[in-house]
């Protein structure tokens, strides 16, 4: 066997040997994300709210506003990777449903983002959500605290 | 011809072999920072003859670092709690996440022993970050209804793992809901 061929083959093998990293590149099942729940924080801290919506009205819907009494400060957020790799979050923009339509917000994703907290939310709490919607109106979610 | 043999032997044998390639060896390094306890720590020489698990995030952020933090604690618990594995999250938001912050968040993820949270100085804590190859840059500001300044921050998602010799020999997205099987396995491997 020629040496160069020998080297080529030993490298390959090499190759094919190495261990399969990318299995650490999964990506999130959103699917295994839909629990609705708040996440615990404390006091003063930030937490987020995720749970599923659908609108059932026969006409689009527009999310106007969200707001919780446990909450400085309730806003619309979505976790996404920057251009340059690195994991960020920005303003989730205006949501609209069609008919029929639903959203989820969702750990990794679109989520309601819960600021300033006025106080602990331990596991075993209830939260309350506003939604202000411009055809359904104002509606109301408890949500559990739940890690 | 078989010198050439002999020498590419063990080039496949560890390439095939259960040795995990070097990521960054972090054993010269040394960073002065605070526990959760505000008892001060010097990593990773205080972590040196045992294996850790390592993550990065800031606690106002509920979701990625939620995630981050929910994977470490989900391999100590799968992992039945190991004394030879050290699980760490370090802050690359000193300015918030003082000592009594993480031990408030920590409290929240009922995070067991062997668990240390990271923070100090911001010269110590951005040392450490650099050194580890996180990036973290804040991004979006915003003002609560009652004036208070909020402000977020793009980062790394990084889990990884470090050896008895502080180098590091794993690193994966540390976001990732495979992530406490995959690093279980590989310390398995290791260990």
């Amino acid at each position: 066997m020629k040496p160069f061929i020998l080297i080529c083959s030993l490298l390959l093998i090499t190759i094919s040997c190495k261990t399969d990293d990318t299995a650490n590149q999964e990506t999130i099942n959103s699917e295994e994300m839909n629990e609705e729940r708040v996440r615990p924080a404390g006091e003063g801290g930030t937490s987020a709210a995720y749970f599923r919506y659908a609108n059932t009205l026969s006409i689009p819907d527009t999310l106007l506003s969200v707001e919780s009494p446990v909450a400085g400060m309730a806003q619309i957020h979505e976790s996404y990777e920057t251009d340059d790799g690195m994991m960020g979050m920005r303003p989730g923009g205006q949501v609209i449903l069609m008919p029929e339509e639903s959203i989820t917000f969702q750990q990794g994703g679109l989520h309601i983002m819960l600021m300033s907290l006025q106080k602990d939310l331990a596991e075993g709490d209830s939260v309350r959500i506003e939604l202000e919607f411009s055809q359904a109106g104002s509606l109301v979610k408890m949500l559990p605290v739940q890690s | 011809m078989k010198k050439l043999v002999v020498l590419l032997f063990p080039f496949l044998f560890l390439a095939c072999g259960n040795q995990p390639e070097v990521i960054e060896d972090m054993g010269d390094a040394s960073f002065e920072l605070l526990n959760q306890d505000s008892v001060a720590v010097t990593f990773p020489d205080d972590f040196e003859g045992e294996y850790v698990v390592m993550g990065f995030i800031y606690t106002n952020c509920p979701d990625i670092c939620s995630l981050i933090t929910q994977n470490l604690v989900q391999i100590q618990k799968d992992m039945n709690y190991p004394e030879d594995v050290q699980f760490v999250a370090a802050t690359f938001d000193p300015m918030r996440d003082t000592p009594s912050a993480l031990r408030k968040y920590g409290e929240a993820f009922n995070v067991g022993e062997n668990f240390t949270f990271l923070t100090g100085d911001s010269t110590e804590v951005f040392a450490l970050m650099d050194s580890a190859r996180v990036r973290s840059q804040v991004s979006m500001r915003d003002t609560t209804g009652d004036g208070r300044e909020l402000y977020f921050i793009n980062h790394s998602d990084k889990i990884m793992v470090l050896d008895k010799q502080a180098r590091v020999i794993f690193e994966y997205g540390g976001s990732q809901k495979v992530i406490p099987t995959v690093v279980q396995e590989d310390l398995n491997k290791v260990r």
